[in-house]
């Protein structure tokens, strides 16, 4: 699964998730994208799951990018414990989605393929999501 | 290219008075260029819409102002912001220009022969999707084409061996990778699985607090 190869601090804090994604929204890499239509937090494995699904119903041929990394932690205290005694342990790591965001993007199959795939992958996300593709930026590269 | 003719109003500066003209179907614009003071405009949001979808990023343009001394500008997008989520226009950027002075403009590439390439089980991989060409601006070209048929993996297309239309001049370095024919693979590679187990081991440096 996706995380970080090290990390300067190991907890941070939970933040807030206002306003909309500032950068990574357009399509740069493929010519089909999902597009996050609302913010959450979406987690290494979820990440993992959906890639499964696109890559699985592909099957060969096609290429696939996550633009998304978890890089933010997510702490837990152990279960029937009692508060206090400091933060808990980091558990899983996630990624911090803004509306906007182009999550995955894929290239090489057709449209039909494209859209079912991204329909499945969309099933493991925890946010509503969007079916781009390039022309609907008006042919735009960026 | 012939250019596509705007109506234009004068508006107020500032976020609310922009926010006023968009839900009034207007879209705040600013008009600039050949030394001349730049103009804050409107134009209307359908009419600039269409003529995108017809001219391109790259169409020609025929601004008509309300008033003053050069009431018809001939401009061309410089810049153009769309809402990041819901991907409506919020504002444009027009530069004049001189019908016969040479301008620099990204165009568009158009790949014939893709689909040849992936039923053999290769991907044409984009490096770049547009090149910069100078050009006169009633001779913008629609796109620039790349053939790609014939191609095996391993092949690559530069910016040198794509065909200028016209009087057109290449600006972008010639030796600028445009795109590769790869061999497909079962889609994204494993991501690299990480050298720590939990997010709790290894990661972070010098912070044993729990």
């Amino acid at each position: 699964m996706l995380m970080p190869k090290r990390v300067k601090f190991r907890k941070v804090h939970r933040g807030r998730r206002t306003g909309i994604a500032s950068r990574g929204s357009d399509l740069l890499y493929g010519d089909f994208g999902l597009q996050a239509l609302e913010a959450a937090w979406v987690t290494d494995r979820q990440i993992e799951a959906a890639r499964v699904a696109l890559t699985r119903h592909i099957k060969r041929g096609g290429k696939v990018w996550i633009r998304i990394f978890p890089d933010k932690s997510v702490t837990k205290k152990p279960a029937e414990t009692r508060m206090g005694s400091g933060k808990g342990a980091p558990e899983y790591w996630v990624a911090v989605v803004k509306p906007g965001r182009v999550l995955f993007e894929l290239t090489g199959v057709d449209d039909t393929l494209a859209r079912e795939a991204m329909r499945l992958a969309a099933h493991k996300l925890p946010l509503r999501t969007r079916f781009v593709k390039r022309d609907d930026y008006g042919g735009e590269a960026r | 290219m012939q250019p596509v003719s705007l109506q234009a109003e004068f508006r107020n500066t500032g976020k609310g008075s922009a926010r006023r003209l968009r839900q009034a179907g207007l879209m705040p614009a600013v008009l600039y260029g050949q030394g001349k003071a730049a103009l804050s405009i409107a134009v209307k949001a359908r009419d600039l819409e269409r003529a995108l979808q017809v001219g391109g990023r790259n169409a020609l343009f025929s601004i008509e102002l309300p008033d003053g001394a050069d009431r018809t500008r001939t401009v061309v997008l410089k810049e153009l912001q769309r809402h990041p989520a819901r991907r409506g226009l919020l504002h444009v950027d027009f530069i004049e220009v001189s019908l016969t002075h040479r301008i620099s403009v990204r165009v568009p590439l158009l790949v014939e022969g893709a689909e040849d390439v992936e039923r053999e089980g290769l991907l044409v991989r984009h490096q770049t999707r547009d090149l910069e060409v100078e050009c006169l601006p009633m001779e913008i070209p629609d796109h620039l084409t790349v053939s790609v048929t014939g191609m095996t993996a391993g092949d690559q297309v530069v910016a040198g061996d794509v065909a200028m239309p016209g009087d057109a001049r290449l600006v972008s370095p010639p030796g600028e990778v445009v795109l590769s024919v790869v061999t497909a693979r079962a889609a994204a590679e494993e991501p690299a699985e990480a050298p720590v187990e939990g997010p709790d081991e290894g990661a972070g440096e010098g912070e044993a607090d729990d």
